[in-house]
């Protein structure tokens, strides 16, 4: 007879490359932006929550998703910016609640605001999509313990891959975690706790190691 | 791993390459061709030049075809190409008949190894027919365009679209520039190549002999633009730039360092609009260089405290990433390809006009800490972002998903 933990699939590590994708839809003010998500690919909504995280950036990203940053930055609609922001796609079990939730937002931002503001035509919203191309990192990790010791060196792309992109029960990090049981049960709320919304990789990844970092060194002691 | 993959691994990172050897183990031996209008000058004779190589030591076999003609055939296209860039050129029937049997008669040469090929990259409109002149073909067949299309002038779109639309999928550098067609458009920013002559390190004693060899003062200030001729490079303006500049600081030097391409047949008559614009000022240094003077202009860019790529329009400027990767801040027109390399205040500045320009230079030069703050940042970024390594991943992702399609 083996242990529950035997049984478990190890973690293979992948790593991803995304290639962006035009739609060609774009939008210059909340009404065409608002039009133009009733019917845009869901692939782009996810896009603009999430993909958008491995886009290089300089400063701290002022808003969590490219909605709230074109009405923040484009339209200067700090209020709108506000309240796209406050969506959090974790919340919703699919694209089209998604989508409904973002039309009602824009909805009661068109129905209130009277100045139809329109970004410059340099700044126009560009509905993007993505497809993904993964790669073997050729590390497969057995145990949480192994993970520990890795965690906080991976790519941004394995990042993005292990805890945003794949559901796969076997790669999906939450997933993979849970299926250790009671074991690892405070482990893995910890990592549940962990937004991916609402941090940027770096800080996803950062904030993980030392999540690991301080439950395996806690049982150490 | 190869001396030449080492060498990459060392500057671009060893992930980069393990990459790239992923994703072509699966293409090893399979026939990849690329076409395009002329062998040196331009952004994308530079490109193929160092990704040829590379491609063929990953194991794809990769030749790159060039297309020829006469003058009718160049006029027609450097029309296309400005009308892609929003001008409202005319192109006659006549010069649209030099295209056409142009590519017909380029056809004929070619059609075996493009028939043949698995993977065929037609870079921007001068050989776009040659789809449609390939009847047997086996392989994907993707369209690059490099210029800047955000806002093409109807009738030039129109007459080229009906040679793009058939191809099984393009690529653009910039979302903006992405057109209403049939197939998917894939977004790809071009790269440069660390290894290259333009881009190498170079001894001290080589970068210091541009002083003597273009009389530059190496104890004053220089700006640099590196550029064709052309109006949408706006020489002029950098000229009028500079003017400004000389106001507030009269010890500051000018180069502007250009080149003609072969497919460019309006340069003698830019070059001779600014010359009658930088007048007798003994510290405008206008040069004329050969196509392969690719030592010279990395020189040029060392030597220099700022750099300038003050284009009115740009399909992505590699002259910007050039310069960022010597470490360099710059000054960028507020267009096209810029505005994804040059993150404003970061890697350096975007500006709209020439008085925009000379304030961010005497700004610089005023602050040297902040002009070597940006250059970090702006050779990091480039590292991260515009290598030919991460490109060519993504040229060869692009054709990965589109034999995934095929098989499913």
């Amino acid at each position: 007879m083996t242990s529950k933990t035997e049984n478990m699939q190890p973690l293979v590590i992948k790593d991803c490359n995304v290639l962006n994708i035009a739609t060609g839809v774009r939008a210059q003010n909340l009404k065409e932006l608002r039009d133009a998500l009733v019917n845009i690919h869901p692939g782009s909504i996810t896009y603009h929550f999430w993909t958008n995280k491995l886009r290089p950036s300089f400063e701290e990203p002022e808003y969590n998703n490219d909605f709230a940053i074109w009405a923040y930055k484009s339209l200067h609609d700090n209020k709108l910016a506000e309240r796209l922001s406050l969506i959090n796609p974790v919340a919703f079990s699919d694209t089209e609640d998604l989508r409904k939730k973002l039309i009602e937002v824009l909805d009661l931002s068109i129905e209130e605001n009277q100045s139809h503001e329109r970004s410059k035509e340099s700044e126009k919203f560009q509905f993007t999509r993505s497809e993904i191309v993964v790669f073997d990192k050729e590390i497969v990790v057995n145990r949480p313990e192994e993970l520990s010791n890795i965690i906080g060196e991976l790519p941004l792309g394995s990042i993005y891959y292990h805890y945003i992109y794949t559901n796969e029960p076997s790669e999906n990090i939450y997933t993979w975690l849970a299926r250790f049981g009671d074991q690892y049960k405070g482990l893995t709320l910890e990592i549940i706790n962990l937004d991916p919304y609402l941090y940027t990789l770096q800080e996803l990844r950062s904030r993980s190691a030392q999540v690991f970092k301080d439950h395996f060194e806690g049982d150490a002691n | 791993m190869s001396e030449l993959l080492k060498s990459y691994a060392k500057v671009a990172g060893e992930d980069a390459v393990v990459k790239l050897q992923q994703l072509a183990a699966p293409m090893k031996g399979a026939k990849f061709v690329h076409v395009n209008s002329t062998r040196v000058g331009g952004g994308v004779a530079e490109i193929l030049m160092k990704m040829v190589p590379l491609m063929n030591e990953l194991g794809i076999d990769t030749s790159w075809e060039v297309i020829t003609g006469e003058d009718k055939f160049y006029q027609c296209t450097k029309g296309m190409h400005n009308g892609l860039q929003g001008d409202a050129v005319n192109i006659s029937e006549d010069l649209l008949k030099a295209y056409e049997e142009t590519n017909a008669k380029n056809a004929e040469t070619l059609r075996p190894i493009l028939e043949d090929a698995d993977y065929v990259i037609i870079h921007d409109p001068q050989p776009a027919p040659l789809l449609s002149l390939c009847p047997k073909r086996k392989g994907k067949w993707v369209w690059r365009c490099h210029i800047d299309a955000s806002k093409p002038h109807p009738p030039v779109w129109n007459y080229l679209s009906q040679y793009v639309k058939d191809y099984d999928a393009s690529f653009f550098s910039l979302a903006d520039y992405a057109q209403q067609l049939p197939h998917t458009q894939y977004l790809i920013p071009p790269s440069i190549d660390p290894l290259s002559e333009k881009n190498m390190d170079l001894d001290q004693s080589e970068i210091e002999s541009v002083y003597a060899e273009f009389s530059l003062d190496a104890e004053r200030p220089i700006m640099l633009q590196v550029s064709r001729y052309d109006r949408f490079k706006d020489p002029i303006g950098v000229i009028k730039a500079y003017k400004f500049v000389k106001e507030s600081v009269p010890e500051i030097q000018l180069v502007l360092a250009g080149g003609g391409a072969t497919d460019d047949p309006e340069g003698e008559e830019v070059l001779r609009e600014v010359k009658e614009a930088a007048g007798d000022d003994k510290d405008i240094h206008i040069l004329l260089l050969p196509p392969d003077a690719h030592k010279t202009i990395n020189a040029l860019q060392r030597v220099s405290d700022i750099i300038l790529q003050k284009s009115l329009k740009e399909g992505f400027g590699l002259t910007v990433t050039e310069a960022m990767w010597k470490g360099k801040p710059i000054i960028g027109g507020n267009t096209g390809g810029i505005r994804l390399q040059i993150v404003n205040h970061h890697t350096g500045f975007l500006v709209d006009t020439p008085e925009g320009a000379a304030l961010r230079i005497i700004e610089l030069l005023q602050n040297p800490e902040k002009m070597r703050e940006m250059g970090i940042n702006a050779k990091e970024y480039v590292r991260e972002n515009f290598l030919n390594t991460r490109h060519l991943r993504e040229i060869l992702s692009l054709f990965t998903i589109l034999d995934d399609q095929s098989k499913t």
